[in-house]
């Protein structure tokens, strides 16, 4: 699995190198700019791309389109100095995995790789891509806005749980439970405009579920079995229930098995997991 | 004289304390070459873009100071240059107003810190590693 660093400054691709051997990726490629970027991509089967913003001649975002042009199996990370907003939502809407600025935490790196790839993932179900930008797709649409989809490990921190019935196929009702991290909680909230923005991150922040964020639950709720629902055709929605304000997933249900674990970045919200138990 | 990496981070107090600890980190296990070629790198990138970004002020080329400056600054602040960094930035914006008085006093200043950044991490990786593995 290559992984290819372009970025203009040597010291940046040598320190990226060195974070890269130190997370265990020792097959890397280097180029000192999108050209040549092209030419290593023409040649090497590269996995990840790994590329600075703002170069000479042309910029990372010009290299993003080109990539994104011959295939989507590529990822893509930005990793620039500076990002505004709007730079962020460029990077996502062009086809990004992720961004991260400059100087780097090489943990957060390892981390944001290690989720574009769906690499060494406990639990991780095994999505395909296709199916990862089917569910980017749907969301894309219900939220109006960029969205970002990357297979993850099971939400662990303070938890929203959904208990949803499903026909299957097969015209079997099964019950599946939805687990969502608060950060994404309050983000499908917001973006519904069912919660104040500026809210988000501080509910997030705080680990507790507020009244406000309990009215707008089912809400939360439906919209999160919808997507399940489309994004998963042999599936259709049957009921959603709320059973509880959130805390860790009981361990019996932990014992049946994660299905569908995703990090989902709404672009403007913060980010979140969220896993599906069947 | 053994290293003391307190008494030198607090001789070097422009030096982004997170930054600089991913740096000792950067040599470990491999002694001070491997900080040694790190710093080098920079120091040359530093003063290739420092004379590419006069030329460019000289000749009222301002999208290649602005761009040139934005990225000395990116590997400013990964080397923990946090006041380096904060020139570099104060360049960028100089070049966005196409000022070029202003632009050519900021590049002084700017080739000033640089200097004194280069040297610091000489100072405080290179030679401080290389004692503090010797000891």
């Amino acid at each position: 699995m290559t992984i290819l660093i372009v970025d203009d400054s040597a010291t940046m691709r040598m320190l990226l190198r060195r974070d890269l051997r130190v997370a265990g990726w020792e097959d890397v490629e280097e180029a000192p700019d999108a050209a040549s970027a092209l030419r290593v991509l023409s040649t090497s089967d590269v996995s990840l791309v790994l590329s600075d913003w703002h170069m000479p001649s042309m910029t990372g975002l010009d290299l993003l389109e080109r990539v994104r042009n011959e295939s989507n199996e590529t990822r893509f990370g930005f990793v620039t100095c500076e990002a505004s907003d709007k730079e962020r939502v460029q990077a996502l809407r062009a086809g990004a995995q992720f961004l991260i600025t400059k100087p780097v935490d090489h943990e957060d790196l390892s981390h944001h790789i290690r989720l574009a790839l769906g690499m060494d993932i406990e639990g991780y179900s095994g999505r395909t891509g296709a199916e990862e930008r089917t569910l980017q797709d749907v969301l894309t649409r219900l939220f109006q806005r960029p969205v970002s989809v990357a297979p993850a490990p099971p939400p662990r921190r303070e938890l929203v749980r959904t208990v949803a019935e499903y026909k299957t196929d097969r015209s079997e009702v099964e019950t599946a439970c939805a687990v969502i991290e608060m950060p994404l909680a309050a983000a499908f909230g917001c973006a519904l405009g069912r919660i104040p923005g500026k809210g988000a991150t501080e509910w997030a922040s705080a680990h507790n579920l507020t009244d406000s964020v309990e009215k707008n639950f089912m809400e939360v709720a439906n919209v999160l079995a919808a997507f399940v629902s489309a994004a998963s055709g042999h599936y259709v929605l049957h009921g959603v229930d709320y059973v509880g304000e959130g805390g860790l997933v009981d361990r019996e249900k932990e014992k049946k098995g994660w299905e569908d674990c995703v990090q989902i970045d709404i672009a403007g919200y913060p980010a979140g997991r969220l896993g599906i138990i069947r | 004289m053994k290293f003391d990496a307190a008494t030198a981070d607090s001789r070097c107090g422009t030096l982004d304390p997170h930054a600089l600890a991913n740096l000792r980190r950067f040599g470990e296990g491999r002694g001070s070459e491997t900080l040694d070629a790190l710093v080098g790198t920079f120091a040359g990138e530093a003063i290739e873009r420092v004379a590419r970004m006069r030329t460019a002020i000289q000749i009222g080329d301002f999208d290649t100071v602005a761009i040139t400056a934005h990225n000395l600054r990116g590997a400013s602040l990964s080397v923990a240059g946090t006041l380096l960094g904060a020139s570099c930035a104060r360049l960028q914006a100089l070049a966005g107003e196409k000022d070029q008085n202003r632009c050519t006093s900021a590049i002084n200043d700017l080739e000033q810190e640089a200097g004194r950044l280069i040297a610091e991490l000489r100072r405080t990786l290179v030679h401080g590693t290389f004692e503090k593995s010797a000891e």
